[in-house]
Formats: C-alpha cells, sequence, structure tokens
C-alpha cells in the first residue's frame, strides 16, 4: 500500500516536471493555448510552462521547406497539354495564422501553387512557357502572396523544373528545328551557286569584251593595210596608164610623122583582110567593090587635109 | 544493499539519459534522486520520507527554472528572415499602385508590397511594416 502510494508520488512528480520544462530547438516554435485559447509562442531556447493549464497545440519548423508538387497536366492557351513540374519553396513566417488560420497549410500551399499555376500557363502559348519562367514565377508570387496572407506562410519561390511537352508536339518541335537548319543550309547553296554564276558571267563578259576589243583592233590594222596597199597599186596603176598613154601618144607622132596616105592605108586594109581570113570564122565576105572604097578613104583624107588647111 | 546506493544508481542513470537527451527536467530529477539519497544516509528506513524530500527538491529546483530560463532567453540567438526585413532598402521591380500590390525586391527575394504612395519601377524604397507576405513600403532617396 505504501509502496504503491511512493510509486504514484513519483510518477506525479516526473510527470509534473517533465510538462514543465520545455526545451525547443533554433528555428522552431510553439503554440501554446492556456485553456484551449491562444496563449503565448514558444520560442526556441528553455521555456517553463504551467502543466494541465498551458498545453502546446503544435510545433512548426521556421525553416525553409520545400514540397515537390507530383505533374500536373495543364493546358496551354493553344491549346497544347503540358505536363509541368514544379517545386515550391516556402516557409511560415506567423506560427499563428499557420495554427489557426487554415488547417493545413502544407496541403494548402500545394493546392494553391498548383491552381495558380494552371491559370497562369493557360494564359500562355506553349512557346512562351517555355521560355518564360521569369514571367511565370513573377505572376505566381503576386497571386500566392495575396492567397497566403492570412496562412502565416510565405511561399518563397515557384520553380518549374521540367515543362514536358506531348511526344508528337516534341517531334513536331524537332522536325521545325531540322527544317530551320536544312533551310539555312539550301539558302547557303543557293547563295553559293549564284555567287558561282556571277563570277563565270563576269568571267565571261570581260573575255568576250577583250576578245571583241581584239578583233576590233585586229580588223581595223587589216583595214589600214588593204587601205595602203590599195593606194599603192592605184598609184602604180595610174602610173602605168600614164606610161602607157605617153607611149601611145609617141607611136601617133610617130605615125602621123611617117606620113599617112591612102597607099599605106590600103595595103595595111589588105593585110587586115588576110588576118581576119585566117580566123576561126567559116565565111568571109569580102567588099566587091573594096577599091572604091579605098577611092573613098582617099576622099575623106582629102577632106582631113582641107579642114586642117582653113585652120 | 544499501537503500541510498539505490538512490545514487537512480540518480547517476538520470543523470547519463539527461545527457543524452537533454531535456533538462532529467536533471533536477536525477538532483531529486541524490537529495533522497542523502536522506537515505541519515534515515535508511524512512522510504517515505526519501521520496517526499527528492520530489519537493526536484519541485522545488522546477521552479526555480523561470529565473533561469529568463537569464537564458536574453542571450542573442538567431532571428528569422522576415524580422530583421523592416529598415532594409529595397528596389522596386513591378511598380506599385495604391490599393493593388506591387513587387519589390529586397536582398534576394522578391516581396509583394504595398504603399501609400504610388512608385514608380526601379524606384528607392524602405520597408517600415511587415505582415505575413505582403510589406509596406515607403519612398526612399531620390525619384527616379
Amino acid at each position: 500500500m505504501q509502496l504503491a502510494i511512493l510509486g504514484i508520488i513519483v510518477v506525479v512528480v516526473v510527470v509534473f516536471i517533465a510538462l514543465t520544462i520545455k526545451i525547443v530547438p533554433q528555428q522552431r516554435v510553439g503554440v501554446v493555448e492556456r485553456l484551449g485559447k491562444f496563449n503565448r509562442l514558444l520560442t526556441p531556447g528553455l521555456n517553463i510552462l504551467i502543466p494541465v493549464i498551458d498545453q502546446v497545440r503544435t510545433y512548426h519548423d521556421l525553416r525553409i521547406q520545400q514540397a515537390n508538387v507530383p505533374p500536373q497536366t495543364v493546358i496551354t492557351k493553344d491549346n497544347v497539354q503540358v505536363q509541368i513540374d514544379t517545386i515550391i519553396f516556402y516557409q511560415v513566417v506567423g506560427p499563428e495564422e499557420a495554427t489557426y488560420g487554415i488547417s493545413d497549410y502544407v496541403y494548402g500551399v500545394r493546392n494553391i501553387s498548383t491552381a495558380t499555376m494552371r491559370q497562369i500557363i493557360g494564359k500562355l502559348e506553349l512557346d512562351e512557357t517555355l521560355s518564360g519562367r521569369e514571367k511565370i514565377s513573377s505572376d505566381i508570387r503576386l497571386a500566392l502572396d495575396e492567397a497566403t496572407e492570412k496562412w502565416g506562410v510565405r511561399i518563397e519561390r515557384v520553380e518549374v523544373i521540367d515543362i514536358k511537352p506531348p511526344l508528337d508536339i516534341q517531334e513536331a518541335m524537332d522536325k521545325q528545328m531540322k527544317a530551320e537548319r536544312s533551310k539555312r543550309a539550301i539558302v547557303l547553296e543557293a547563295e553559293a551557286a549564284k555567287q558561282d554564276m556571277i563570277l563565270r558571267a563576269e568571267g565571261d563578259k570581260q573575255s568576250k569584251i577583250l576578245k571583241a576589243e581584239g578583233d576590233k583592233e585586229a580588223r581595223i590594222r587589216q583595214a589600214e593595210g588593204m587601205r595602203q596597199a590599195q593606194e599603192l597599186e592605184a598609184l602604180g596603176q595610174a602610173k602605168a596608164i600614164q606610161a602607157v598613154a605617153e607611149a601611145e601618144k609617141s607611136r601617133i607622132q610617130l605615125i602621123s610623122s611617117a606620113g599617112l596616105d591612102e597607099r599605106v592605108l590600103a595595103y595595111q586594109s589588105f593585110d587586115a583582110l588576110t588576118e581576119i581570113s585566117k580566123g576561126a570564122a567559116n565565111k568571109v565576105f569580102l567588099p566587091s567593090s573594096a577599091v572604091e572604097t579605098l577611092g573613098t578613104l582617099g576622099a575623106i583624107a582629102e577632106v582631113f587635109k582641107a579642114s586642117k588647111e582653113s585652120k | 544493499m544499501d537503500v541510498w546506493a539505490l538512490w545514487l544508481i537512480i540518480a547517476g542513470v538520470l543523470f547519463v539519459v539527461e545527457m543524452f537527451t537533454f531535456t533538462f527536467y532529467l536533471l533536477w530529477l536525477s538532483i531529486g534522486a541524490l537529495a533522497g539519497g542523502v536522506v537515505a544516509i541519515l534515515f535508511p528506513d524512512a522510504i517515505f520520507l526519501q521520496v517526499v524530500v527528492g520530489s519537493l527538491v526536484a519541485l522545488g529546483l522546477t521552479v526555480f527554472t523561470k529565473p533561469l530560463a529568463a537569464r537564458l532567453r536574453s542571450s542573442r540567438g538567431f532571428k528569422d528572415t522576415g524580422t530583421e526585413i523592416v529598415g532594409r532598402q529595397g528596389l522596386v521591380v513591378e511598380p506599385i499602385v495604391p490599393g493593388r500590390y506591387g513587387q519589390v525586391k529586397v536582398g534576394g527575394d522578391t516581396w509583394s508590397a504595398t504603399s501609400t504612395e504610388a512608385l514608380g519601377k526601379d524606384q528607392k524604397v524602405i520597408v517600415v511594416k511587415r505582415g505575413t507576405t505582403i510589406i509596406e513600403v515607403e519612398r526612399w532617396g531620390d525619384t527616379y
């Protein structure tokens, strides 16, 4: 009996002392309720509680905590379903509100982040979501701060770890990239061909021009030579004609000085007749009255003489 | 085996456990057990007395903890980031219009902020008050 009483006393004392002294480690904080009403916060270090009356409701960790949100399927503005993987960093700032303002702040933080993310992604095109992380986190900050003000929780940052477009879209993106690159290659090739052709044409043009120039030069020279040659030839011919004429003139003068009379002429005409008869022709008509004609010739000679004397 | 030796063993065990767990109150209990042991040396037969004295000593020490705790509390500890943001300078990232939240960068963090006046971007501000997630800022220095 005595032992039982002693045991009870010891137990009561031990429990009483255990409930009185509370050591709270750094960066943790306890919420104390006195008879069910909020009384104070237990700060790190040594704390004294009044057992039975005071009760620690919960402890909060004041360090920044991370919550990984499982991959969500979100629909973008251009109706593409993307899998988005986010991580949230949050911190309990007001332990009091975190206890009394919301039943389960971790769950709440996750949900609000996911919902806000959905909303923000829904306003963006796919390409923007892949590149505009700055904008996403800035938009998310505003929406979350307004919501979590009453929860005593501050969401430090929401980071997008990964955005996965669906497979076919990814393939399309790859194709687009490839097409872009091949386009560039083709354009470059075309440029090269163009340059090549232009250069060739330039060369052709220049060579033709040069050839023509050469031809022209050559022809001019040739013509010059021809002209000079012809001039010389003409000169030579002129001289030759002159010489011939001179010789004729002297011959005529010589003949006339020798004294042409009817008899010589008649003789010479006979000579000519014999020459004619030797020709290839079959028939030769000899005039019957050749002598008379010669007589007329003599008359003509008389007339010439008379005209000369009258002068 | 003597009763006082038993008390001593209890005290020693409590002390060792205290050193391992650091709950602080086991220290008082072990001192209480020591007191019980002292009483046991004087009056080996009065077990009841021993237990009561030991309990009273432990309780007395517990009550004495309060001033000790107050003294320990005054020593400087780690402060959380929020408490020291007031009075710091920041830079407006998103313009603040009265009635709507803007954003201010203080240190490496971006905070939603309100102000009594409209503040443009890149305006230097100073933090005057802090709620949970929203800070109140004032114009600081010359405008841009």
